[in-house]
């Protein structure tokens, strides 16, 4: 599987919280190892964007994608929204049957700073 | 959530300092017996231990990388998710 990479970090220099971290890493693991484990997927794409206030995520695959509406769909995903809620954050899952799998998820922004002060 | 991710940096931890640690020990006492040993069954068997449990350190480091990736506390998210991405190629490359 070949996988692109584009981070935006802005202009940020101050550390997110280590639950922000935690929750953006832990993202793009379930979606990468969904698309490689179980949508065989040839590409994926991760966006990291970041500005003053928004991390958006989104990891895209080829895979063969799944329906969403299924109950099978997985406590993988369920544990990937849970995970963006807890930090008032929303995720949302694009996938059909053949038509590969879209994960985006959006964080409110916690700085490190911002926190101790 | 944040005590299931607290537990796998306190698992990811344990196996590191106690498991690993030991293994890598072992490693390096067979290997350094194996340069004086002089060639027959025995040392056949303590090469081969030696080259499995290189494979084993190798399999624990991943598990542990995964449980709880240390570049991330260091050095954040854009540095882990490079990392996890060069795992993840690497890994498809060797199961195809």
């Amino acid at each position: 599987m070949k996988i692109g990479l584009a981070y935006e970090s802005g202009r940020a220099s101050d550390r997110h919280t280590s639950e922000v971290e935690t929750v953006i890493y832990r993202i793009v693991q379930e979606s990468l190892t969904n698309a490689s484990k179980h949508g065989p997927a040839h590409r994926a794409t991760v966006t990291v964007e970041e500005d003053e206030t928004t991390i958006r995520v989104t990891v895209q695959d080829d895979g063969r994608g799944f329906d969403t509406t299924a109950k099978s769909s997985g406590f993988g995903l369920l544990g990937m929204r849970e995970r963006a809620e807890l930090l008032d954050g929303t995720l949302e899952i694009q996938s059909a049957p053949g038509q590969g799998t879209t994960v985006r998820a959006a964080l409110p922004a916690q700085r490190r700073t911002a926190q101790a002060a | 959530m944040a005590a299931a991710e607290r537990e796998r940096t306190r698992w990811a931890r344990e196996l590191h300092d106690e498991t690993m640690q030991s293994l890598a020990s072992l490693r390096i006492g067979l290997a350094a017996q194996l340069c004086r040993a002089s060639p027959g069954p025995l040392a056949d068997a303590v090469s081969e231990a030696v080259a499995q449990l290189e494979v084993d350190i190798g399999n624990l480091r991943s598990l542990i990388t995964e449980l709880r990736p240390a570049l991330l506390d260091e050095l954040g998210t854009e540095a882990a998710i490079g990392d996890l991405a060069d795992r993840v190629i690497a890994a498809g490359s060797r199961s195809t």
